[in-house]
């Protein structure tokens, strides 16, 4: 017992800690989702802090270049005065409604610079590229409204929007090229191309700078071009060089071929999966662990506690019977030699005498029920067979319930056809019909008849002896054919009234039976009750003692 | 005794305002000047060749030189607002930063109460250590420049744009506004080929603030730094060892406190005929028959000059002929106004070319024959990248006899020391080992001679 034991305590403790850790295993990782996304959403937000920081620094630069005052076209001196002073604009052009050049002026000699200015701003004096001009012309391609950061629709244009304006990108090979045109009251449209280098350095100068940061705050900032090149970073946090970033965002147009992102270091991001929640459950998991482990342990103390008082009890018994044993047998023997002793004409005293050694008898079978259940349990039964005939053993039982059957009116009819010498144990063999006939007398005397038939068959070498006890009772009931053979179990009669019994009668009579190489069955008998009692009875070789 | 005395002066100081008079009377008719007053920058102008063949058409040179005036021994100097930037990458370790921080600190010795002073330091990121202040309390920021070590990598572009943003917060054109760029690497983060640093050099000069740039060791990129200094009209200085950082320092900041004009504008209308063909040794813009270009500043007695080739049509023997007229606007450091100089240029015919030869402006034709000297000289360091040893070695060479030629027939020990000195590159070009200190020696002296640097 003790091996499922264990096993069933290691089950009660272990199956809940699994499930729990399984359970608490999803929750981490859930909750660890949520919190990286929490974390990530910090990284984007600050990003989105500096895009609008980005942001408002080109606005700036749009507010300039829409309100510059730039003479008319024909003003040619004063337009490249403007574009040599103004810091801003590498270089400037002005196009007529009709999409022709007005600055630079056509058929006049140009600087170089000018020259290599028409060759960047080719697509659009080729007609390939037009900017908007009247309402009903197409809207060009990468044109953005600057107040609504969105290209230019048609239904806009028709609108209250003032003076139309806007950003033409173009990818030249040094890198972005962004040119601000406006439309002016004349028609005219006016580009003004930024100076990319003074752009960016500008832009630099005013993004923070490393120093101004807290030493504490571990982070950096990196912003890249269209071409994917570090063009400034800033923050105190160094990162390893193929490391990708923690997060990353596009610029609001026109910059958006650019990008910026964000660097942490390792142990921030990892901080954001919630280490202190595993050790939360790990403690939880402990606790309960602990717990249900207690809870196993007492109950298995107090399981075994039973047990042992059970078995404190059964011992007790035991223990008791044992002690009964001796003082019976005197009274059975002095009893019994009182029964020789006392004249077959004194009637009245053989009949008492008869009655206490019966009732003696009875009771020392009692007792020995008790001790070989006892003894069954503990396993210390062995077969004590020496020979003899089973029909003698069959008759001597019979005399020693004859006084208790006479006065309960029960006919025996004795069929006994076992008359071999065999080996056998007598006690054993006794003590089972013992059991059965008590029965009988106990509980079938109504039917005021006990047959017992005795054969012997040989088969293939063994021989077996069958008895067969059968009454007139009330007969068993076909939900308690098995139960009966339980032990302690007693069919709860009203018609057996003062029937008293232990209930292991039948248990012990089966299990001896079994020891015996043989069996007890109940037959089905529709007319009270009736056993088969098999054993097992190999034919012994000379004497009868 | 005394009465002869007093005599003798007063002959003595006839004498020299005879002498000036006659100098000046002296001086070729076809030039006309503004005398050297004491506060205002002194405008020459003149032809190479101011007489020509009459069947031509022929080439020569114009000159335009301005010198900075003196300044009055008690007159305030033009107050300072400067950026120094520093870089402080791994590979200034040691030495390096420590001269560095040396020279930063003695700069900061010699300026004034007036003066603003910042301070910038980058790696792969920048630091804006001490920002745009004046110089109040200087043991704080003597504590901030001792404070820096060197690591990391090097984003020049962002170092400069910083500091020149530092500069920007005191932005004045009655400042001298000036970022000083100290470097010993190569650039390595954000943008770094020399045309893009060359034209955030022509923006930051539109705003009026030159870049000088110090190159300390044998590993910077000298284009990068030639290339941002000359287009804003800012010096360029190369120290070998850091040793040598502390004097340059000293000649950059004489340089800078001695600044007496700046936005300095010159346009050149050469008349009908005439044609501008190009600029030597500065960059200028040529459209149609004008030629404008500028000058961030001018410093105290020193001289700067544009050469301006063109061609000149035949002409008439005995015709004077107009080549150009010169107008030059500038800001005036002492007087805090806003002056103008002009000039014209006349040229004449001649069949003789014994006339020509003796008209010939020796010392205009002398600084001719530098900056082609010096145009001759890049060639050479071009093909020697090209790995064409050899080929730059003659053209050193050949350079070197063209300037001995010329340094004989001018009279000019300017031209003779040129010549030697490419002789000793011509010799020294086919050492691998010396290449890369020669090439930084020869930007150097290139930049140098282009832009009349006094250190």
């Amino acid at each position: 017992m003790r091996p499922k034991l264990i096993v069933t305590f290691m089950l009660i403790v272990l199956a809940p800690m699994v499930l729990l850790l399984g359970f608490g295993y999803r929750i981490a990782q859930n909750e660890k989702k949520v919190v990286e996304q929490g974390f990530l959403n910090l990284l984007n937000d600050s990003l989105r802090d500096m895009d609008g920081s980005i942001a408002a620094f080109v606005q700036e630069r749009e507010r300039y270049l829409l309100e510059m005052q730039v003479p008319e076209a024909p003003e040619t001196a004063a337009l490249r005065d403007l574009v040599r002073k103004d810091r801003y604009i590498r270089q400037l052009f002005i196009m007529s409604p009709g999409g022709d050049r007005l600055h630079p002026p056509p058929g006049q000699p140009l600087s170089d610079a000018e020259e290599a200015f028409l060759e960047r701003t080719d697509d659009i004096w080729t007609g390939k590229h037009r900017f908007f001009t009247t309402p009903d012309q197409p809207v060009p391609q990468d044109t953005y409204d600057t107040t609504s950061r969105s290209p230019l629709k048609r239904s806009q244009i028709k609108s209250d929007t003032a003076s139309p304006n806007g950003w033409h990108i173009r990818y030249w090979q040094d890198g972005i090229n962004l040119i601000f045109w406006r439309l002016e009251g004349t028609g005219n449209v006016i580009g003004l191309e930024l100076d990319r280098i003074q752009f960016l350095s500008d832009l630099i100068g005013k993004l923070p700078d490393t120093q101004q940061l807290s030493k504490r705050t571990r982070t950096l900032f990196r912003l890249r071009n269209a071409a994917g090149e570090v063009v400034y970073q800033w923050g105190n946090y160094d990162p390893p060089d193929s490391a990708p970033a923690n997060a990353d965002l596009l610029l609001s147009p026109p910059l958006n071929a650019w990008q910026l992102e964000y660097f942490v270091p390792p142990q921030f991001a990892d901080a954001s999966q919630g280490g202190g929640t595993l050790l939360i459950f790990l403690a939880a998991l402990g606790a309960v662990g602990l717990g249900v482990g207690w809870l196993a342990f007492y109950f298995y103390r107090e399981s075994s506690r039973e047990m042992r008082e059970a078995s404190q009890r059964v011992s007790f018994v035991n223990q008791v019977s044992h002690e009964l044993k001796t003082p019976l047998t005197n009274i059975r023997m002095y009893a019994e030699l009182l029964e020789a002793e006392v004249e077959e004409e004194n009637t009245k005293a053989q009949h008492h005498i008869s009655v206490v050694v019966s009732e003696s008898r009875r009771l020392s079978r009692l007792i020995q029920n008790v001790l070989t259940f006892a003894r069954s349990t503990e396993k210390r039964l062995t077969l004590n067979s020496s020979p003899g005939v089973i029909d003698e053993q069959i008759a001597e039982v019979i005399e020693q319930f004859r006084p208790a059957l006479e006065e309960k009116h029960i006919e025996v009819c004795l069929h006994a056809d076992a008359p071999a010498p065999v080996r056998f144990d007598r006690d054993l063999c006794g003590q089972i019909l013992g059991n059965l006939i008590g029965n009988v007398e106990k509980y079938a005397s109504g039917g005021g008849r006990l047959q017992i038939n005795s054969l012997q068959k040989t088969k293939d070498g063994s021989n077996t002896t069958i008895i067969e006890i059968l009454d007139r009772g009330p007969g068993i009931a076909a939900e308690e054919r098995e139960k009966i053979f339980q032990p302690f179990y007693r069919i709860s009669s009203k018609l057996s009234d003062g029937a008293t019994g232990t209930g292991i009668g039948l248990a012990i009579a089966r299990d001896l039976a079994r020891r015996h190489g043989g069996d007890l069955v109940l037959l089905p008998e529709t007319d009270g009750a009736a056993f088969r009692l098999t054993l097992e009875t190999p034919p012994a070789q000379g004497e009868i003692t | 005794m005394n009465g002869s005395r007093f005599l003798r002066r007063i002959i003595t100081g006839l004498a020299i305002a005879a002498f000036a008079t006659g100098a000046v009377a002296m001086l070729p008719a076809e030039a006309m000047q503004r005398p050297a007053t004491a506060r205002q920058i002194h405008l020459d102008v003149g032809l190479a060749n101011p007489v020509l063949l009459s069947d031509g058409p022929q080439r020569t040179h114009v000159k335009i030189g301005l010198t900075g005036f003196v300044r009055e021994a008690d007159a305030e100097r033009t107050p300072v607002n400067v950026a120094i930037v520093l870089d402080k990458s791994g590979s200034m370790q040691g030495e390096k930063i420590a001269k560095a921080r040396e020279a930063a600190l003695m700069a900061v010795e010699r300026l004034d109460k007036d003066d603003i002073f910042s301070f910038v330091t980058y790696d792969s990121r920048v630091r804006v250590v001490v920002p745009a202040t004046r110089i109040s309390d200087r043991t704080s920021i003597r504590r901030a420049i001792n404070g820096i070590r060197a690591s990391g990598n090097t984003a020049l572009f962002a170092g400069v744009s910083k500091g020149a943003q530092e500069v920007r917060k005191f932005l004045d054109t009655n400042r001298v506004n000036r970022v000083i760029l100290i470097s010993d690497g190569l650039a390595n983060v954000g943008l770094s080929s020399p045309s893009d640093l060359g034209q955030l050099g022509a923006a930051l000069s539109k705003e009026g603030i030159s870049v000088t740039t110090i190159g300390l060791g044998l590993d910077y990129n000298e284009d990068l730094m030639v290339e941002l200094a000359r287009r804003s009209d800012g010096n360029h200085g190369f120290a070998e060892n850091a040793t040598d950082l502390a004097r340059l320092f000293n000649a950059e900041f004489g340089d800078v406190l001695s600044v007496v004009a700046q936005e300095v504008e010159i346009r050149i209308r050469c008349a009908d005929g005439i044609r501008p063909i190009r600029v030597l040794g500065r960059d200028a813009e040529i459209t149609g028959q004008e030629v404008i270009s500028k000058l961030n500043q001018l410093y105290s007695e020193q001289e700067k000059f544009f050469i301006l080739e063109v061609e000149v049509p035949p002409g008439n023997t005995g015709v004077s002929r107009k080549v150009a007229t010169v107008d030059v606007t500038y800001a005036n450091m002492a007087t805090k106004t806003n002056d103008r100089l002009t000039g014209s240029l006349e040229i004449s015919y001649t069949d003789s070319p014994d006339t020509v030869k003796d008209e010939l402006d020796k010392e205009i034709r002398a600084d001719v024959v530098e900056q082609e000297a010096t145009e001759a000289n890049k060639r050479a360091v071009e093909l020697r990248d090209e790995g064409k040893v050899r080929e730059a070695k003659q053209v050193l060479l050949d350079n070197a006899d063209y300037l001995k030629e010329n340094a004989q027939e001018l009279q000019s020990d300017k031209l003779d020391d040129l010549s030697v000195e490419n002789k000793e590159q011509a010799r020294d070009i086919e050492e691998k080992s010396k290449w890369k200190l020669q090439r930084k020696n020869m930007r150097k002296g290139q930049y140098k001679s282009e832009r009349q640097q006094s250190y």
